[in-house]
């Protein structure tokens, strides 16, 4: 298959394995040149071992103050709620620096496919924040006993990079927001800390009052470390059908935000000349 | 100590237009407080309300000290007058003493927003059972801390790896510290480094001053932890200070990244 793409008003032909080649070069040299935190002695403290703290943190907290829940609770949930490094500073971070670093206007000055741009702006993202979650499951499975038994893992798989797919949703609405105004740090900040209070990383939701139980199932990863906690304590398939379904839709939800923000923000700023203004 | 004052007052002002200061000052102590309640199972949450909000408190003053004494040289530096400052005739600990200082005492903002929090979310009954010692203690612990923070300004000078180190610093400190629960939970070859962080004698000093002191001896052995930790703090810091200050004059690197 072969589309048309015009270059130096010229007609070439770009193969649908060029186009996919584009993507993941897009993708790879967002995340290396934007992505603030590779360096690789800041990503190994913020990354690694600063999220090894979180999950010793609330384990503790746990054990000395909710007695109804077991350590494995609160392992999980933290192990797979660091993955917001990545799906919501990350990628945040990686959008918004396109006008910090001053790359937007020939980023959009492009005739590429904007949603290509936007969403390679996540992909390497989602495979850092899956690998933030495996070092914490390797952590919290030699230091604090999480048992994966009974674990159906390539459902666990599947169900992780849907989640983080979910997040990263929220990442991109944040990073577009990032591109009218200048409180990315302060939105990041708050989303990741508000992912900790509603979406039952430390507590199930049963706790929360009811009126926030709405905003904890209007997040992404609410539902998502609902299911994770089910298929390591050996659940199957049928269990979290509908609890993935609803994460992935949720995921694409906050996508799609995020795209029409970047775009409205696209055409506004172009129309009037606004486009590096805050 | 008028020039000290003024330094806390302008450095107060500069931080308060900053939202990871605001953040770390303000929402991020209530979050977790919020959490910390929730965790709670519902029939122990009476008795440790108080001590989850002194946590919050002292969480504020730590995040407060740590991101903006961290970063205080640096932004000087990136803002080019790191020079000036470096150069003028007042000492340069001096300056970053009164920056600390302002630092620390915003963490008065944190524990009065997690008692609003809990007082008004939380049905909590609060009360302070020696308010005298419970002042005393707060603000021996915010100088403490506020020294504290004078040695991580100057070790963030040296590294260029200040943003991980800031990020790093924070929930091991939380957990080290007992900020929330009793450090008596945690392993036992953790506690050498509990015992030198003065904010571990603080916040159970701040607890016992809360909950009413029932040993007298204990408490003021408390105090006195936390006082000569500070003094330690400070003798480190000034020695760090002399360090920078003539490497940076000497290899004349001061406005270098």
């Amino acid at each position: 298959m072969e589309y048309k793409n015009i270059f130096n008003n010229k007609e070439i032909k770009v193969s649908i394995i060029e186009r996919i080649a584009f993507f993941l070069r897009g993708a790879q040299y967002s995340y290396k040149a934007l992505f603030a935190w590779l360096v690789p002695q800041v990503y190994i403290l913020t990354k690694i071992v600063s999220p090894m703290f979180q999950i010793l943190f609330f384990t503790y907290l746990g054990r000395f103050y909710a007695r109804d829940l077991q350590s494995t609770y609160f392992v999980v949930g933290n192990a797979v709620q660091i993955s917001a490094l990545s799906s919501i500073y990350g990628i945040a971070m990686t959008i918004a620096s396109e006008r910090t670093e001053g790359t937007l206007i020939q980023l959009l000055g492009t005739p590429a496919s904007r949603i290509r741009i936007f969403i390679s702006r996540g992909l390497m993202h989602i495979l850092d924040g899956f690998f933030s979650i495996a070092i914490g499951f390797t952590f919290g499975f030699i230091f604090l006993g999480i048992n994966f038994e009974n674990t159906n893992f390539f459902l666990l798989i599947l169900t992780l990079f849907i989640t983080i797919f979910s997040t990263s949703g929220l990442g991109m609405v944040i990073g577009s927001m990032g591109l009218a105004m200048r409180e990315i740090n302060l939105l990041s900040n708050l989303a990741y800390s508000l992912l900790l209070v509603f979406c039952g990383i430390n507590y199930p939701l049963s706790r929360l009052p009811l009126i926030l139980r709405g905003i904890s199932y209007s997040l992404p990863l609410t539902r998502g470390v609902q299911a994770i906690r089910i298929i390591i304590g050996g659940g199957v398939f049928s269990d979290i059908s509908s609890l993935i379904l609803e994460e992935l839709c949720i995921g694409f939800l906050y996508l799609t935000i995020g795209f029409i923000f970047f775009r409205f923000l696209e055409i506004y700023s172009k129309k009037n000349g606004t486009l590096e203004m805050y | 100590m008028n020039k000290l004052l003024s330094i806390a007052k302008v450095q107060l002002m500069m931080r308060v237009t900053s939202t990871m200061w605001i953040f770390v000052v303000i929402i991020q102590p209530i979050l977790f407080l919020i959490m910390t309640l929730f965790i709670m199972d519902i029939e122990i949450r009476e008795t440790y309300t108080m001590a989850a909000i002194l946590g919050a408190g002292m969480m504020g003053t730590w995040s407060s000290i740590l991101f903006s004494s961290g970063g205080d040289i640096d932004r000087e530096r990136r803002w080019g007058t790191l020079e000036m400052i470096v150069g003028c005739p007042t000492p340069l600990w001096y300056i970053i003493g009164g920056k600390s200082l302002a630092n620390g005492f915003a963490g008065i903002i944190s524990m009065t927003l997690s008692f609003l929090t809990a007082l008004i979310f939380f049905d909590g009954r609060l009360s302070i059972t020696n308010l005298f010692w419970f002042i005393i203690v707060l603000l021996l612990n915010i100088i403490s801390l506020s020294s504290l923070g004078m040695i991580i300004c100057t070790l963030f000078t040296i590294s260029r790896a200040a943003r991980g180190l800031m990020n790093l610093m924070e929930n091991p400190i939380f957990l080290l510290c007992g900020i929330m629960f009793p450090i008596t939970i945690l392993p036992l070859w953790t506690r050498p480094f509990s015992y030198v962080l003065s904010l571990t004698w603080g916040i159970e000093g701040l607890r016992m001053a809360v909950m009413g002191i029932v040993d007298y001896q204990r408490f003021l052995f408390h105090i006195l932890m936390i006082v000569l930790l500070t003094i330690v703090y400070l003798l480190i810091s000034a020695k760090l200070f002399l360090i920078v200050e003539k490497k940076a004059k000497k290899e004349a690197t001061l406005g270098v990244y």
